[in-house]
């Protein structure tokens, strides 16, 4: 055989395949997963039907991609349409997505399971009878539209533009909404981050303006997380994956969590901290980097507000890098491991072992806190910024294999229109001035807010959000949203049931993520990507030659989705254009019309993602075309250290440089088709934009904070009534040993059981077999103290509002003095409607201002359409243990600090599992407590305005609006 | 080696996966005899002959353990993150391909060098290793295109074996491979596991040819794992058995003789290997085969 003839052979076909863009090696040995069907026959795949073994019975897909909607990865979706049946048979992972690279966890496939749910919702209902009494009427999608806008378009008539809310979840989108609201001229948007991630965000952002990291963990020396990445966390799928890469490559990885979670499992070092003491720690490692003058001392004199700080610390001294280093080592020297271990639990000699670990990784350290301690203690925020600390003092940031700021990593594709209004008015339901630095809304305190202080709301929007179930003391919500009242109108867009739907007045079904459009783009690894998700049975028909101008016409009963349903509504609210709203959501190409999806998304794909278009054009496709064919397109790789970048000269024109070296110019911002959310840099005092920093005589992009530099020393703080705590420091949790009572130990409620993802994911079958009931985590030593607590035992968990019962799991995978338990599971329905999969059918007795929830029916098995429901063998779903939490808000970030003080004690003879028991007066008392612990803006307010305008702020109102009122609005300090 | 003989060993290496369409294109691009389909390659590749370097050079004789971590850490020595299954021959032959189109177009002589020795690397110690002894069981199969693939792999690997000439030392997975245990020191389960780990034996014991042992001694014939069969075997007719496997190694042992190329010290391995096995086995004829202690066991 001839075997240079037979290279040649195929070396050509190989070529010849090649230069026609497709595949021609399939299977792993060429890459990793590319035993995925080749993407030029992603238009007629055949597999053989699994159900139909052992026959060979051929099944031809098309292929579509989409985007998950579970969690907010964003990760990447192969819709397998069956040609037959134009339905979704599955879905599987699309290795053409830059963040997910056709890796997906469980929770995507188990979109399936969502979308052929038998008790998801199909069609409009409208509320009949008193709210919350659990009767529903069906609607038309008109005439709920029409009594929506009519109250919408009133109370903007009669400036009550403040009663009209949005409450979000997770968003699944970039900025859609929020640029929709501020067409509307509402400042209305209140989010769901105070409860998830705000705290470690605003730590963030104190120190480098964006309020997001984004480690590239694949290329680290050294993954330091203070999270459950391996296995929940946000971007998980996307980080886990990079984080077993690192792993490969011979990185070490340092784990900072109580519970052995999957995560800790995989580290090289488990540090199981107590709850709160894990700034402690990092400062500890801090110091000892300090200490040994093991920080990139370059690094830290370019790049740290020093100066700034020496001069507000020594005026008057030699503002020296030198003395500045003579502080830095005295600031830090009482952090020594002694001291992290007297806090932590963690012997000091770890904690040392640690440290060197941490210091050889140079500028490869990619760190990462999203949720974990910084969601769940007072001052959580600082363990965020004592964690990018570490960063900054070895100058790993946006190095390869360190942290990169967020907003450099991610791509939000100009727009066809992008409003320039921002309200006139300021709203203080979701902005009170008692917090002036919270990172976002304070959403969780509006049944406190509107029991003190009034106010109403006429319309709330509740979307992709379940307040009474998600936030704590859910009890205070349900009084509110059944007050109608304080609540005139609630909406509730939602794809299948929950707890906060049952208090609406309209559930209108939208749709899952193969039922929608939205673009999504997250910092997942040094690039940028944006990211299509788009109703695929509505993109199979179209190839197959349909015309469809409504998504509704494709999803299943009329399920709809937000993009057409937004557009309609605004055309209802501005029907003849008079309010200045309609414009915004108006065809170009026909002026006068509504804007269409292919119109808005086609224009985003054409002229705001650069390179998109001419790699469209390489496959003889619009860019549109290309997103719907794949699904997912990289912008930019290796972004790199973006504040190093020397401003070109022609951005310098007539620049002028302050006393802090910061550069200011007279060329206006040049345009960007990346509208990516940036904090707002003041310009100068002649109205020159601010272009960089000088550093050693260079003019550097530096960061979006005040000073352009890194803010060691955070002037924010120190002039908004924290001094004490403009650097990175430990501040004892409100669940310290200290501040517990002898017989309380402190409740880990912050994490997530694996394959589950809050609220969303309660009607995928294949996730509720696996996950579907919270057990409390306890050690053996406490579950001895408790009288010799056994597995499955049931336990009263007493907070300091109520109690639950639960049953126990005895494990030495939590600290002891410490317990644990889900926050997930625990879903609960007052009658017929409602999942019946993960749900518990209760009853709710209310005596004065005592609740008390008991299960009537437990979960189980059913008869439905789908024969999988009448196998389900379990019955226990969990227990709804944040009904019994009390509000935490931290007088900084405004997070919700989720862990709460309990007593454990065996289950009285009375207890019945799931019981949960609150006091909503001791509840209101709480949240006074926490009030009076806030320093508002209208004591400590520098300039008399409400919050630091630089700060990031969703739907921003105008400048105006900014400054405080002249009376004191509300109580606070 | 051209980038276009690269080709030739990535679609060599292609064809050692499950098929699909583009298999058939490969096969006839490689003028082998009909298209590979997805009954041959399960009884091939995942019930007869692994195509994995750990199955053959690791000492247990199975997938994984030490031997697949050297190969894993071969890929790491070359930049490269190990894929899942690195000592998959398909992932080997890509690797190989890859490392041989960096040395023909790189231009600066040192690296050119590198590159070069790194292939030379791989080829010695991870495929020819075991290759050649394994592709020759697979030449034997039914299977008209797997063998036609075998075949022609053999070839291709033959003449790279000659174009670089062979190592003065042996491939460190068969300079650590441990000997056959001899069960009369006591250790008749590691002398089982033995039989089975061709590193050891110098023999590859397929289920096929266990099938057809038993027909052959006229022994039942017990549904389980590999050992568990040689097991019952023994339980049944111990010394028909030992006889058995003796002619397997002796055939082994004259297989690796006939390679027709100069593997040098790989050869003489392969080939000690299966005397010694015989040698062994033989010597066992004259023992009270009860005092080995090899009990079946209930499946």
């Amino acid at each position: 055989m001839n075997l240079d003839k037979l290279s040649a052979r195929v070396s050509a076909a190989r070529q010849e395949t090649e230069k026609r863009g497709e595949t021609f090696y399939p299977g792993p040995s060429r890459i990793h997963l590319a035993s995925f069907p080749p993407r030029e026959r992603w238009h007629d795949w055949i597999e053989l039907d699994s159900r139909a073994w052992p026959e060979r019975v051929e099944k031809r897909y098309m292929l579509v991609p989409t985007t998950c909607f579970n969690c907010e990865s964003g990760c990447g979706l192969l819709a397998y349409v069956d040609k037959e049946t134009l339905q979704v048979r599955k879905f599987e992972g699309n290795p053409e997505h830059p963040g997910s690279r056709g890796r997906n966890c469980g929770k995507g496939p188990a979109t399936i399971n969502q979308v052929t749910d038998p008790d998801r919702i199909l069609y409009p209902l409208k509320r009949v009878g008193k709210r919350g009494e659990g009767r529903w009427e069906r609607v038309s999608w008109d005439a709920a539209m029409d009594d929506i806008a009519d109250r919408i378009a009133a109370a903007m008539d009669e400036g009550r533009h403040r009663e009209i809310m949005y409450h979000v979840g997770r968003p699944g989108e970039d900025g859609f909404t929020e640029r929709m609201l501020a067409a509307w001229g509402v400042d209305g948007h209140n989010s769901h981050t105070n409860i998830c991630s705000s705290g470690a965000r605003a730590g963030y952002a104190f120190w480098m303006g964006m309020d997001r990291p984004s480690p590239d963990h694949a290329n680290a020396a050294v993954i330091l997380l203070v999270s459950s990445h391996l296995e929940t966390g946000h971007y998980f799928n996307p980080h886990a994956q990079r984080i077993i890469e690192g792993k490969k490559n011979g990185a070490k990885l340092i784990v900072l969590d109580t519970r052995l979670s999957n995560t800790a499992t995989h580290a090289d070092h488990w540090l199981s901290t107590y709850p709160g003491s894990e700034a402690a720690v990092l400062l500890s490692i801090a110091g000892y980097l300090i200490r040994h003058g093991l920080y990139d001392r370059d690094f830290v004199r370019r790049w740290w507000n020093w100066k700034e700080f020496l001069d507000e610390r020594r005026p008057g001294a030699p503002a020296t890098f030198e003395n500045f280093e003579t502080e830095l080592q005295e600031l830090y020297s009482e952090y020594d491991f002694e001291f992290a271990e007297k806090e932590s639990g963690v012997p000091a000699a770890v904690l040392e072992e640690v440290a060197s670990v941490v210091a050889t990784a140079g500028t490869r350290l990619a760190t990462h806190n999203w949720r974990s301690a910084s969601a769940g203690n007072l001052g959580g925020w600082q363990v965020a910024r004592a964690l990018f600390m570490i960063n900054a003092l070895l100058g790993a940031i946006a190095t390869e294999g360190g942290t990169y700021p967020s907003a450099w990593n991610k791509y939000v594709p100009r727009p066809i229109h992008l409003p320039p209004r921002h309200p006139d008015h300021w709203n203080d339901l979701t902005w009170p001035q008692e917090w002036p630095l919270s990172l976002m809304e304070m959403s969780f305190l509006l049944p406190h807010l509107m029991k003190e202080r009034g106010g109403r709301i006429d319309v709330y929007f509740t979307r992709v959000y379940n307040p009474v179930w998600t936030n704590p003391d859910g009890f205070s919500w349900i009084e509110l949203l059944s007050d109608e009242e304080k609540v005139g109108l609630h909406v509730a867009l939602t794809p299948t049931w929950n707890e906060s739907a049952f208090f609406a007045d309209y559930v209108l079904p939208m749709g899952h993520s193969s039922e929608r459009h939205d673009t999504m783009s997250l910092e997942q690894y040094d690039g940028t990507w944006v990211a299509f998700r788009q109703p695929v049975l509505r993109v199979a028909r179209e190839r197959l030659g349909e015309a469809i101008t409504n998504t509704r016409d494709v999803n299943p009963g009329e399920v709809w989705e937000e993009n057409e349903f937004w557009i309609d509504l605004t055309w209802r609210i501005d029907p003849s254009g008079e309010r200045g709203i309609r414009s915004f959501f108006e065809s170009r190409k026909q002026p006068g019309s509504k804007l269409t999806l292919d119109e808005y998304y086609g224009f985003m794909f054409e002229n705001s993602v650069p390179g998109l278009p001419e790699e469209a054009a390489r496959e003889g496709l619009t860019p549109l075309d290309y997103m719907r064919r794949y699904g997912a397109f990289e912008v930019h790789g290796k972004i790199g250290r973006v504040y190093e970048e020397e401003v070109p000269a022609v951005e310098l024109v007539n620049h002028v440089t302050d006393e802090m070296d910061r550069v200011f110019t007279e060329v206006p911002k040049p345009a960007n088709p990346n509208v990516v959310p940036f904090p707002s840099v003041a310009p100068d005092d002649d109205g020159r934009r601010r272009v960089g920093v000088r550093v050693d005589g260079s003019i550097r992009r530096g960061f979006p904070t005040p000073t352009g530099r890194l803010e060691f020393w955070s002037r924010t703080l120190h002039d908004w009534g924290w001094p004490e705590l403009a650097i990175p420091t430990y501040i004892k949790s409100h669940v310290h040993r200290q501040n517990l009572e002898r017989d309380e130990l402190p409740l880990i409620s912050t994490f997530r059981l694996p394959v589950q993802i809050h609220t969303r994911s309660a009607n995928a079958k294949w996730l509720s077999e696996i996950a579907h009931t919270n057990p409390l985590w306890i050690h053996p030593r406490d579950a001895e103290r408790l009288g010799g607590l056994g597995t499955g035992d049931q336990v009263r968990v007493e907070t300091r509002i109520g109690h639950f019962v639960v049953k126990a799991w005895v494990t030495e995978g939590i600290r002891p003095g410490v317990v644990a338990c889900s926050h997930h599971m625990g879903r609960w329905k007052l009658g017929d409607e409602g999942q019946r999969l993960s749900m518990a059918t209760v009853g709710i007795e209310s005596v004065g201002g005592v609740r008390d929830l008991r299960w009537k029916k437990g979960g189980g098995s059913f008869e439905s359409s789908d024969p999988d429901t009448s196998r389900i063998w379990w019955t226990d779903v969990g227990v709804h243990q944040n009904l019994t939490f009390q509000v935490n808000p931290d007088p900084i970030s405004g997070m919700h600090c989720w862990h709460q003080a309990v007593r454990v004690t065996p289950a009285r003879p009375e207890d019945r599992y799931g019981d949960v028991h609150v006091d909503l007066d001791r509840a209101h008392e709480a949240y006074r407590k926490w009030l009076d612990v806030t320093r508002s803006a209208s004591a400590h307010s520098p300039d008399g305005t409400r919050r630091p305008y630089w700060l990031l702020r969703p739907v921003r109102p105008e400048k105006e609006a900014y400054r405080l009122p002249a009376e004191p609005e509300s109580a606070g300090a | 080696m051209s980038a276009s003989t690269a080709d030739l060993f990535r679609a060599l290496g292609v064809l050692a996966e499950a098929p699909g369409p583009e298999h058939a294109r490969l096969a006839e691009l490689l003028e082998l005899p009909g298209t590979p389909i997805g009954e041959d390659y399960a009884d091939i590749f995942l019930f007869q002959l692994y195509p994995y370097a750990s199955a053959y050079v690791g000492g247990e004789g199975m997938l994984g353990g030490e031997a697949r971590d050297r190969v894993a850490g071969a890929w790491r020595a070359l930049g490269r993150t190990p894929p899942t299954e690195p000592d998959h021959l398909g992932a080997l032959l890509g690797l190989y391909a890859a490392l041989s189109e960096h040395a023909s177009v790189e231009i600066a002589p040192p690296e050119r060098i590198l590159w070069d020795a790194a292939r030379q690397g791989l080829l010695w110690e991870h495929i020819l290793s075991w290759a050649l002894p394994y592709l020759a069981r697979v030449m034997e199969t039914e299977s008209p295109v797997y063998s036609a693939w075998a075949r022609l792999l053999a070839q291709a690997l033959r003449v790279e074996a000659a174009r670089t000439g062979p190592p003065v030392t042996l491939p460190l997975h068969l300079r650590d491979a441990p000997a056959l245990d001899d069960p009369r020191r006591g250790d008749s389960e590691a002398f089982l596991s033995g039989l089975l780990a061709p590193v050891r034996s110098g023999m590859i014991l397929t289920r096929l040819d266990l099938a057809r042992g038993a027909r052959d001694m006229k022994l039942g014939l017990r549904l389980g794992e590999r050992r568990f069969v040689l097991r019952s075997f023994f339980a049944q007719e111990a010394d028909r058995t030992i006889d058995w496997l003796a002619r397997q190694a002796s055939a082994a042992a004259r297989g690796h003789a006939a390679w027709e190329c100069d593997t040098g010290p790989v050869e003489k391995f392969w080939t000690a290997r299966a005397l010694a096995t015989t040698a062994l086995l033989e010597s066992l004829r004259e023992t009270d085969v009860s005092e080995l202690d090899i009990e079946v066991e209930q499946p």
